[in-house]
């Protein structure tokens, strides 16, 4: 194997690894500090958005905050399984903990794929959390699901429902730059093109960027250029931006508009003529005669 | 009784199709390629191909690449047990102390074969590896992407990293056989291994078989086989 284009621009690794937050200066649209608060605060909330925003990101940066003092406990949910909270409490815990069935306290719990939390498992949440197990719980999710959630919860939640938007053009500029670090292999208007292909994805602006970078290293390109976009492959098409109204298509399309009511008003007009034809039918329907049918 | 690659010195038979020859996968250098290159960058990757189609064989690749530094995890998913879980298998890595202490070992290749019977439990937890970096890379295997039954959230992160198998070529068949047979390529002309090929629709396991089951009837005690052998187990029409 030829050596990694990435290794060539003189990095170790890939700098579009699509793995959250692998540089620890990456947060997009929304604040980490309000985060670390609520969670100080033993609030429960829930963080919603689409695949690939961020969520997960923001799970990392918790557990990098928490992980190394046995405080947090990750779950993933799934339509398949139950929570097992007793279980999970007691295994957090160390090894003279766990083999006594020892349950820690204030412990952070992160739900993540919550929108397929099932309405028993919210209940057990709530009882370790009122119980002082629990001392705050992330729910992590594409949308919030309150036919899953016990009253109690869905009431805690009220305000605690932070929603991450998807990134914008200039901060999506802005997280590619960091990425790429000095190096202007890849100019503002070309991440911007990309952008605009993306879906506002931050994960499918990385992939874009990394196929980009790799197709461009390969033919021996310096710096890339807005036309070299084509050489990524399976290249999604640009949405198509809604067209404006100009000036003379308003005044074509009000002519066009006064003429169709004209002939609508001729229609009714000559509405007699129709209602004419009607009572021809009526009295004389129409027949196939059996032959004609063969 | 003497098995038909006994008498030509072979301990096992030369044509089975058990993907153990992982340096034969042949018409796919470009897929190697892709596959070494996704492993690398750190993504997860799915490979895609019908029964036979060389799946296997080029995850066999990929652990040969990665053996010998404790970094590679391969496991077939058809085999792993409903209770058995992916982390016992990365805490393997460290042994007794490794599991006692819950150790997780960082930056791991975890390829997993016949990705449809892979539980959810453990597919969710293949992903939650993956973002916390404890796996570096992680390749699926399964026939088709589209009918594997994986989490949004999982699909999301393979986004368009498909390796698609292709059908082997004919001059791929034959220098897949060539390799495979070594010093005693002449056991099978090359005329007959057309029309063996022929009959493979382009599936490397089917044509492997088919060479098998040929020299199977057809070498008990002649040299080589021919246009006769063919027939008799073929029958006259076919290829």
């Amino acid at each position: 194997m030829d050596e990694l284009w990435y290794r060539k621009l003189g990095y170790y690794s890939n700098p579009f690894s699509i793995k959250p937050a692998p540089f620890t200066n990456e947060v997009m649209g929304y604040n980490l500090k309000n985060i670390f608060n609520k969670i100080e605060d033993g609030k429960i909330f829930f963080v919603e958005g689409a695949y690939g925003v961020g969520k997960t990101t923001l799970l990392k940066h918790i557990i990098t905050r928490y992980g190394g003092q046995r405080k947090v406990i990750y779950y993933s949910c799934s339509l398949e399984r139950r929570i097992d909270v007793r279980d999970l409490i007691v295994g957090s815990g160390s090894f003279f903990q766990r083999t006594l069935g020892i349950k820690k306290h204030d412990l952070i719990f992160l739900v993540d794929e919550a929108q397929d939390l099932q309405l028993s498992d919210s209940n057990e949440l709530f009882q370790a959390y009122k119980h002082g197990y629990l001392k705050s719980i992330v729910f992590v999710g594409v949308k919030v699901n309150r036919n899953s959630l016990v009253k109690e919860i869905e009431k805690l939640l009220e305000g605690n429902i932070i929603n991450l938007p998807a990134i914008s053009q200039e901060d999506a500029v802005d997280m590619i730059k960091k990425r790429l670090g000095d190096l202007d292999f890849v100019p503002p208007d070309v991440i911007r093109e990309i952008y605009a292909r993306s879906g506002k994805n931050p994960r499918r602006l990385l992939e874009l960027c990394e196929d980009l970078c790799r197709e461009a290293v390969s033919r021996g390109i310096s710096k890339i250029k807005k036309k070299d976009i084509e050489l990524i492959p399976n290249l999604p098409s640009k949405p198509r931006a809604a067209k404006k109204r100009t000036k003379a298509k308003r005044k074509r399309e009000d002519v066009l508009g006064e003429a169709i009511e004209e002939a609508v008003m001729e229609t009714e007009a000559e509405a007699p003529v129709v209602e004419e034809l009607h009572e021809f039918r009526e009295k004389e329907p129409l027949t196939i005669s059996k032959k004609r049918r063969k | 009784m003497q098995h038909w690659y006994e008498r030509f010195g072979y301990d096992d038979d030369p044509l089975t199709s058990e993907s153990h020859h992982g340096d034969e996968l042949v018409d796919a250098e470009d897929l190697i390629e892709e596959l070494f290159y996704r492993i690398e960058a750190g993504s997860i990757v799915f490979i895609e191909g019908e029964e036979g189609a060389g799946k296997t064989a080029l995850l066999y690749q990929a652990i040969d690449k990665y053996r010998g530094h404790k970094k590679v995890i391969y496991f077939n998913c058809r085999n792993l047990k409903k209770t058995a879980e992916i982390d016992l298998l990365m805490k393997r890595r460290y042994g007794f102390f490794g599991r006692l202490f819950n150790r997780v070992p960082k930056d791991m290749v975890v390829l997993l074969d016949n990705v449809q019977a892979l539980s959810f439990k453990n597919a969710e937890r293949a992903k939650f590896y993956f973002d916390q970096n404890y796996i570096k890379s992680l390749v699926l295997a399964g026939a088709s992407y589209s009918s594997t039954k994986l989490t949004p959230s999982i699909k999301d992160r393979i986004g368009t990293r498909v390796i698609k198998t292709r059908k082997i070529s004919e001059s791929g068949a034959l220098e897949l056989l060539r390799i495979r047979l070594g010093e005693e390529q002449k056991l099978i002309p090359e005329n007959i291994a057309r029309k063996v090929y022929r009959q493979s629709d382009g599936n490397p396991k089917k044509f492997l078989d088919l060479s098998s089951e040929l020299c199977r009837h057809s070498l008990r005690a002649a040299k080589e086989i021919t246009e006769k052998h063919y027939r008799a187990v073929f029958g006259g029409t076919r290829g």
